[in-house]
């Protein structure tokens, strides 16, 4: 074939291609990307994370304006999660399926198991334009700051009044698992909490019956 | 399937590796093939006598550009997955001009150099070796350069991202300068005589 001819084939296929992505607009999710050194120092300063003191305040607030994404596995988080939370696998997060689950208008906290994969899901969602945040060390941190009590020591050396505190942590945990609720708690021996261990009620039931 | 193919983690760092060598080999052949490892044919570009850099080049960006956007449509890329340079505007232009001097100085880009130079071509040996003595002497000169090289951060930006408008509508305008630069390319190239042979 004429060697004209071949060029001007190529050139109407490559225009017809061209309009074709005209009419397509921008694609459903196309990454808005951040110059890198805002995340470099957002996570400098320590604000990429949430302390589990400060999300029970979210939680009993009310306020509506975060939603808790729990990273792990489905059979992890049915054996303990947070009230309220929702269950997308870290895994499922990287799919469209998995992003549109995530409103854009609320803040996200992750949680995972020790912070880990939070801090991954974190890069990625603050990139597209979420504002994401870490729950400081994950469900163990959880578990450990708010679901057992602390030890007289780590009250004392916790920034707020050790009896505000242990007031606080109190009304916490009647808030999550209904009034006067008594946890059994995993030994503390050496201070790294094990994993969850118990099993939590039907988180509907949390909320009205208590344990 | 999804792209890049690293990102499904279904090929070893090996067969990845691989996979690169092969793409450098058909890289290379067309590149000769096309006669890009002639500095005669390259220069000829910067004297308006032949614009088969321009129509390649050009075209690879073209054909590049709809391929990845329609991929990313399709939603079988996934951008994050993807390297995209960080822009500093001064030091690239800067690094651009020095590339162009370059080009026509010494007859090669880096890569056509390195194409030539696996011909035997004693200019392109010297060219090589040249880039090898320029990236020494940087180097050598970062320390005193770093806040140039560093100035002018854009971060990870795209033109469309740039322009406020859709990918789609600055790749039409690509292929249109493309169809123009060609048609232009070729109407000189009739009023100034044949296209340069390669050596």
């Amino acid at each position: 074939m004429d060697t004209k001819i071949i060029n001007r084939i190529s050139a109407a296929v490559l225009l017809v291609a061209a309009i074709i992505l005209v009419l397509m607009g921008n694609p459903s999710r196309v990454i808005l990307l951040k110059a890198s050194d805002d995340l470099g120092a957002i996570a400098m300063y320590g604000e990429d994370m949430i302390d589990p003191l400060v999300l029970i305040d979210w939680i009993i607030g009310e306020t509506g304006d975060f939603i808790v994404v729990d990273l792990r596995n489905p059979s992890d988080y049915t054996d303990f999660s947070i009230n309220g939370s929702v269950n997308i696998p870290f895994a499922s997060l990287f799919t469209s399926e998995g992003f549109d689950q995530v409103p854009t208008h609320l803040k996200t906290v992750l949680v995972c198991e020790d912070g880990t994969r939070s801090g991954q899901a974190w890069s990625v969602l603050r990139i597209q334009g979420y504002e994401a945040y870490i729950l400081k060390g994950g469900i163990k941190g959880w578990w450990r700051k708010i679901m057992t009590p602390l030890s007289a020591k780590e009250l004392l050396l916790a920034d707020l009044d050790p009896a505000e505190l242990s007031a606080k942590l109190k009304a916490a945990r009647e808030h999550l698992v209904g009034g006067g609720a008594i946890m059994d708690t995993p030994s503390e021996k050496n201070g790294t909490p094990p994993p969850p261990q118990i099993k939590s009620k039907p988180k509907k039931k949390k909320k009205s019956g208590g344990c | 399937m999804n792209f890049p193919i690293e990102s499904t983690g279904a090929f070893s760092f090996s067969t990845g590796m691989l996979m690169t060598f092969l793409i450098g080999v058909g890289f290379g052949f067309f590149l000769e093939k096309g006669g890009f490892s002639s500095a005669r044919k390259l220069t000829a570009q910067f004297y308006l006598r032949d614009f088969a850099v321009l129509k390649v080049m050009f075209t690879a960006v073209v054909v590049a550009g709809i391929g990845f956007w329609g991929l990313v449509h399709l939603g079988m890329l996934d951008l994050e997955f993807t390297f995209i340079n960080l822009t500093y505007i001064w030091p690239q232009i800067v690094g651009g001009l020095i590339l162009g001097i370059g080009f026509i100085v010494g007859g090669y880009c880096p890569g056509t150099a390195c194409v030539a130079a696996t011909t035997g071509k004693l200019d392109a040996l010297w060219c090589i070796a040249g880039i090898f003595f320029g990236i020494f002497v940087f180097s050598e000169l970062q320390p005193a350069l770093k806040a140039f090289q560093n100035s002018g951060e854009m971060g990870e930006v795209f033109v469309w991202q740039w322009l406020g408008v859709s990918p789609g509508i600055v790749l039409l305008g690509a292929v249109l300068m493309a169809i123009g630069a060609f048609s232009l390319g070729t109407i000189v190239e009739n009023k100034k005589g044949s296209v340069v042979q390669p050596d």
